[in-house]
């Protein structure tokens, strides 16, 4: 258990061994509703066909709600950013998820990725905007120099502003941080 | 706490390493190709978090561990920014990073390799006119300098089984195994290559233009070139000398360029 344990990120042999020491501590029935819940997550949760969100349904919520606005579509790599985008409460457009970003030294290339579907959904008249919500990492940076170029013929593209964080300090951001919130600037209002 | 010391180098690669650091390669003057981790990298407050990303040139303080070396502190000397709004820069950065890292050593001075590639790093970031003959003239350029540092260079100037001197003539051939370019066999019988030597598999056939610009490459700088790098025959030119030039790589590495992949999405189809 121990062994299969140590194989989840971000957990070591130390971690793995708690983990499993409480789970033999545990009743038999909280054990069961543990591993229940584990086949039963795996079994359902599968990607939405839209947008690749994950999804218990071939559509997710988020796809399915009328209520928002289908002319944005906000592009991120990894579900964890949609649900880091949607605890903000300020975009209330749809999205897609690509699965990663384009690293060309580990050989992923944009055919391993979801960006046939993006382009065939942005190629539609409905979609006014699409949001490029990728981190400024050099891998995020050639992923959103791609999508880009790709999708600029077909509607408007605008990209996430990088910088300084909420409550950074600009005495101790570093150099390469500090140059791109330069970069970005804007006017004020 | 072991021992600790100090290297100017610029990152080639970084990796996540456990729940919030980095695991960072960098091609040192001092010390070679050196894998550190970068504790707490990824936080979002950590002071190393822009300075472990590709291509930025830092002096480090780097402490010994057991297993892994630790970088303990990071002075930014240079970070490239023009070359993360262009993806073909971007890519043929990569491109030549892969090949450092394939030909960079450990554990010994690499400061040839960290200046030749520091240099094309700044061309290709000063590119103004971002077109791909542009692009690729300066990658191949940086890509032929790097494999003349590790001793693999392609001969270009003279045939590779005679030693003539090659100059504007047709349908030369290149040969991988060979180790670069032979002169096409001669008409006069008493010029030809001995009998008793083999001739190797010929893998590419240049024409004089293609001669020419491989040619070009064993010199410091780029200068002297005849077509403006907007021109159609310029650009079709360099991805052809690029292509001889990454399979030749890759015979002799034994290794793939994997950015080349991206490379021919965003330059092949364009021709």
């Amino acid at each position: 258990m121990i062994e299969q344990l140590q194989k989840l990120p971000g957990v070591g042999p130390k971690t793995a061994q708690r983990l499993a020491l409480h789970i033999l501590n545990r009743s038999e029935d909280e054990v069961q509703g543990i591993a229940q819940a584990l086949i039963d997550a795996k079994k359902q949760v599968g990607f939405c066909q839209t947008c690749f969100h994950l999804s218990a349904q071939s559509t997710c919520e988020i796809c399915r709600n009328r209520d928002r606005d289908s002319s944005t579509i906000c592009v991120v790599s990894d579900s964890r950013d949609v649900i880091a985008l949607e605890k903000t409460r300020e975009y209330d457009g749809k999205y897609h998820v690509l699965g990663g970003v384009i690293s060309p030294m580990d050989g992923i290339g944009p055919e391993q990725l979801h960006i046939q579907p993006l382009v065939r959904r942005a190629s539609t008249p409905e979609v006014r905007e699409v949001i490029l919500a990728i981190s400024p990492s050099v891998e995020g940076e050639t992923t959103t120099l791609y999508l880009g170029q790709l999708l600029k013929p077909f509607t408007k593209v605008t990209r996430i502003a990088f910088g300084l964080p909420m409550g950074g300090d600009l005495e101790y951001a570093d150099e390469v941080t500090l140059a791109r919130a330069l970069e970005g600037r804007r006017e004020l209002d | 706490m072991g021992q600790t010391y100090k290297a100017t180098g610029i990152n080639l690669k970084n990796m996540p390493f456990g729940e919030t650091d980095c695991l960072v390669t960098v091609l040192t003057s001092e010390w070679g190709i050196v894998r550190a981790v970068a504790p707490g990298a990824r936080k979002q407050k950590s002071r190393l978090r822009g300075r472990v990303e590709p291509f930025v040139v830092n002096e480090l303080l780097i402490v010994q561990g057991r297993s892994l070396d630790k970088i303990i502190q990071a002075d930014t000397l240079e970070s490239y920014p023009r070359l993360s709004r262009d993806l073909g820069k971007l890519t043929a950065s990569q491109y030549l990073a892969e090949l450092v890292l394939a030909v960079g050593l450990s554990e010994q001075a690499q400061t040839e390799l960290y200046d030749v590639f520091n240099e094309h790093l700044r061309r290709i970031s000063e590119i103004t006119q971002s077109s791909p003959g542009a692009i690729l003239s300066r990658l191949t350029h940086g890509t032929f300098h790097i494999l003349a540092l590790a001793g693999l260079a392609p001969q270009v100037h003279h045939c590779c089984l005679t030693g003539r001197s090659l100059k504007g003539q047709d349908r030369i051939q290149f040969s991988f195994e060979a180790g670069g370019a032979i002169a096409p066999e001669p008409l006069d019988p008493t010029q030809a290559v001995p009998q008793s030597s083999t001739r190797p598999r010929i893998d590419r056939y240049l024409n004089p233009k293609e001669l020419q610009l491989l040619q070009k490459l064993t010199a410091a700088d780029l200068d002297d070139l005849n077509d403006p790098p907007e021109a159609p025959s310029f650009e079709t030119s360099w991805l052809r000398v690029e292509k001889v030039l990454r399979d030749y790589s890759q015979y002799h590495l034994d290794k793939t360029i994997r950015s080349a992949t991206l490379l021919d999405t965003l330059y092949v189809t364009e021709f």
